[in-house]
């Protein structure tokens, strides 16, 4: 039992730690929701381990094994999911920086240029 | 020879002490040319624009690659036929930037490689571990890409239309990716690839960007090598909208 309390006091401690960070407008909303998501999952998943012993002991490994596991795993895909967005935000930037570069030149052209009739 | 269908692109990484002498050199002969600096924290702009050149300035470093593929959309836009990629630090004289350009006018390759290492080329000195390296990655383009290239790490090409377009919208950054892979990518995809011996200088200032640790590097990126094409594709050749 003291194992199910401190698992449900983890994800207390989880959810809140989430949205007192997102108070302060440090985690937008698309991933706030889902940590809080993750935190509710790990009180559940505490408050649900006399249900889930049977079928841990199926698999033959102990309740604990299987959270452990579940977390671990979770921890896994939050973590490519966040490199897939790293990889997106990256080629982004890059697009962004090849565009300013491409401008401020043209911006140079134009002023060296000097006052012309539009369209000319 | 008309050169005003041809844009010499010279990515520059805080190159201040060389850019100059490279940008006068190449209006000396009548070549178009733009300075892409990257990111760089010297003045390497500001020497460039003194010397005549269109600078484009990239406000972060982006990395070789990025600066080319800013300098390829530059061209395309301009209406450039084709690009000469060329070192910042004076490495390769203009003289065979004209080399490059006669081998693109008479064989109408969309590649050609500037090679340090074909028969005819200057000797050019290195380790025997990138020797090896070296020849491991012509095997790859050879086997995977049906083309006999020696030297495919090297940055000194000539980019023709309509490969020029689709490098210009897709290029990779990583290391290998800008010369070796950039090569292979072209090979497959059906695109014709030259390569032609040519003379490189000593570089004549700032620092090779390649250190001793790049050879570690430089292995494992050859391995993960095959894996080329990966998140870097261009449409073939054979599926490009006939102009």
């Amino acid at each position: 039992m003291k194992q199910e309390l401190l698992i449900i006091a983890g994800g207390v401690i989880l959810g809140v730690l989430v949205l007192a960070v997102a108070r302060r407008r440090l985690l937008t909303v698309r991933y706030t929701v889902g940590w809080v998501l993750l935190a509710a999952v790990v009180i559940v998943l505490a408050l649900l381990t006399p249900l889930i012993e049977p079928i841990a002991n199926w698999f033959g490994m102990t309740a604990t094994g299987v959270l452990l596991f579940l977390a671990t795993g979770t921890l896994l895909l939050i973590c490519i999911q966040l490199s897939i967005t790293a990889s997106g935000l990256t080629a982004q930037q890059r697009d962004l920086t090849e565009a300013i570069a491409l401008l401020r030149e043209r911006i140079d052209e134009l002023e060296v240029r000097g006052p012309e009739a539009p369209g000319s | 020879m008309t050169t005003h269908d041809t844009l010499v692109v010279v990515p520059a990484y805080n190159e201040a002490g060389a850019v100059g002498d490279v940008v006068r050199d190449l209006l000396a002969v009548g070549l178009d040319c733009v300075v892409i600096d990257d990111g760089s924290s010297d003045a390497t702009a500001a020497v460039a624009r003194a010397a005549g050149a269109k600078v484009l300035q990239l406000p972060v470093n982006l990395g070789v690659g990025g600066a080319l593929r800013c300098g390829f959309r530059f061209a395309v836009d301009r209406g450039y036929r084709r690009v000469v990629q060329c070192d910042a630090d004076g490495q390769h004289p203009p003289t065979e930037i004209r080399r490059l350009l006669e081998v693109q006018d008479s064989s109408g390759a969309h590649l050609v490689i500037g090679s340090r290492f074909v028969e005819g080329a200057h000797e050019y000195e290195v380790g025997r571990a990138r020797r090896l390296i070296m020849r491991v990655l012509s095997g790859i383009v050879r086997r995977s890409g049906g083309v006999r290239i020696n030297d495919t790490t090297s940055g000194f090409r000539c980019i023709a239309q309509p490969l020029l377009g689709e490098f210009a919208a897709s290029y990779p950054v990583h290391f290998l990716g800008d010369t070796f892979e950039a090569a292979l990518v072209a090979a497959r995809g059906g695109y014709r690839i030259v390569e032609t011996p040519i003379h490189i200088r000593p570089r004549q200032a700032g620092e090779a960007s390649a250190k001793p640790l790049a050879a570690i590097r430089f292995i494992l990126r050859a391995v993960i090598a095959t894996t080329a094409g990966l998140d870097f594709r261009i449409r073939p050749l054979s599926e490009l909208p006939q102009p």
